[in-house]
């Protein structure tokens, strides 16, 4: 039986690794080299790491942290972690062109992760899917929840609002060939109240590929009720599994201790 | 002395195939051009994409008919994902397409009419049974889990043809060999510990 799928989601910003709070608070964690070997010992199902860097500028002055590497890019930062990194890398953030996703495959990501581009030109979903196969193709919608009720899709790094809803987009973005959805809320980002459920129910309601939820984990007994209640088919989270060594297997056993099949 | 060559027909991932396979301390080259191909003992054909542009890839670059004679010739060949797929007769993604024909069958899509809570692709983490014995499982326990990305999946193939399988829906057939060529549906160089196993047995004891 195929299993149900635990994914830390590593932010990066200008080469740093970064806690996330509601898009916009982020706080510098340190260089993404250090996180690879807890996730190897750890056996994680997947690997996805976001680049939510505004600009193409990369901090190489800190030197103060034992051994430093002098990452030039994302791609220099994916081709040092797929030398080290034997299960399934997703990369997303800044991903304009076929060229662009193109890039990041060769150097060793699995899988991308398109959102801007996506909701500004529909077709670049069709485009990629054709090329990389939908299998590697993932489109992110990060949504808003307005107090009416209303899941809105922001894009830009959750900056400007689209009009369109979550189950709208979803929708369209499965019919124009993404192989999964990558579903993140902008209001529970950091926040530690839980998922958003509603909004992944939304989603999940809306097409019939594979959601990967994330943004909000407080506890590790928050995974399953992405899956159970939600409807999910895998649970990501970024916090969560910055700042306790054991964290990812603490959070397994508790999926285990709910029921879930996982590894 | 073991060399691997992983053939580059235009498709991605293919430098995570060759970063497993150097992990294991495993000599191997990603080769461009088919003629090269003489020079190795193993040869591995990875896939990420449609069928028929794997094909495509496959026919453009030169390797089509090389890799059919080198099959012939009792060269040690795994085809990995869409790799296993083109070993088919035929595949159905944007299709018909023509396969390579190296063992017998079609490539269709997942059958989810048994279980439509279940989505597509069919991605992550599921055990694999080993229902024939196989030098590609030594090591490796029964069940253990591998990584699958992929909606389309090989069909209509002779029995003995059938080393793994696991279950989506229905029964799949994940894993296959014919004398000297085998192949995986899944992922071995993203499944870590078995999937290194897999690969290294692959080149070493097949």
């Amino acid at each position: 039986m195929l299993k149900n799928r635990l994914i830390p989601v590593l932010f990066l910003k200008n080469g740093y690794l970064v806690r996330s709070e509601n898009f916009t608070i982020h706080q510098k964690l340190g260089f993404p080299d250090t996180q690879v070997e807890r996730y190897n010992t750890w056996n994680v199902d997947e690997l996805i790491y976001i680049d939510i860097s505004p600009e193409d500028r990369y901090d190489i002055g800190r030197d103060d942290i034992g051994s430093c590497e002098n990452y030039q890019s994302i791609i220099d930062i994916i081709k040092s972690v797929s030398l080290r990194c034997f299960m399934p890398l997703t990369v997303g953030g800044r991903i304009r062109s076929l060229e662009d996703i193109r890039i990041r495959m060769e150097s060793g990501a699995d899988k991308v992760v398109i959102n801007t581009a996506a909701i500004e030109d529909n077709e670049f979903i069709t485009l990629a899917a054709k090329e990389f196969g939908s299998q590697a193709i993932v489109v992110s919608i990060d949504a808003y929840r307005h107090e009416s009720g209303i899941h809105e899709v922001f894009s830009h790094l959750g900056k400007n609002p689209t009009g369109l809803t979550c189950d709208a987009f979803a929708k369209i973005a499965e019919e124009r060939g993404a192989g999964e959805i990558f579903l993140n809320s902008i209001d529970r980002d950091g926040s530690g109240a839980g998922y958003d459920i509603e909004l992944i129910q939304k989603v999940v309601g809306a097409t019939t590929i594979p959601v990967i939820a994330c943004g909000g984990v407080g506890n590790y007994s928050d995974f399953s009720k992405a899956l159970i209640e939600g409807g999910a088919s895998a649970a990501a989270a970024g916090n969560i599994f910055h700042f306790k060594e054991m964290s990812y297997i603490l959070a397994k056993n508790a999926m285990k201790r709910d029921g879930m099949n996982v590894r | 002395m073991k060399r691997v060559a992983v053939v580059n027909c235009g498709v991605s991932n293919l430098r995570s195939v060759k970063n497993a396979i150097d992990f294991i301390k495993i000599d191997a080259e990603i080769i461009d051009a088919p003629a090269a191909l003489d020079r190795f003992s193993h040869i591995i054909i990875p896939g990420v994409g449609s069928y028929k542009q794997g094909i495509d890839n496959l026919k453009n670059k030169g390797f089509f008919d090389l890799i059919r004679k080198q099959a012939a010739k009792g060269k040690p060949i795994l085809g990995i994902c869409l790799g296993m797929q083109l070993l088919a007769t035929s595949g159905e993604e944007f299709g018909p397409v023509e396969g390579l024909n190296i063992i017998p069958g079609r490539v269709k899509k997942i059958d989810l009419s048994n279980a439509p809570d279940h989505r597509l692709p069919h991605v992550g983490w599921n055990d694999v049974i080993h229902t024939r014995k196989s030098p590609l499982w030594e090591g490796i326990e029964q069940g253990a889990s591998f990584y699958f990305t992929h909606s389309y999946v090989y069909a209509d193939t002779d029995e003995e043809n059938v080393i793994g399988r696991c279950e989506y829906g229905e029964q799949l057939i994940i894993a296959i060999r014919h004398d000297n060529v085998f192949g995986v549906q899944f992922h071995p160089e993203k499944s870590q510990t078995s999937g290194l196993q897999l690969l290294k047995n692959f080149a070493t004891a097949c």
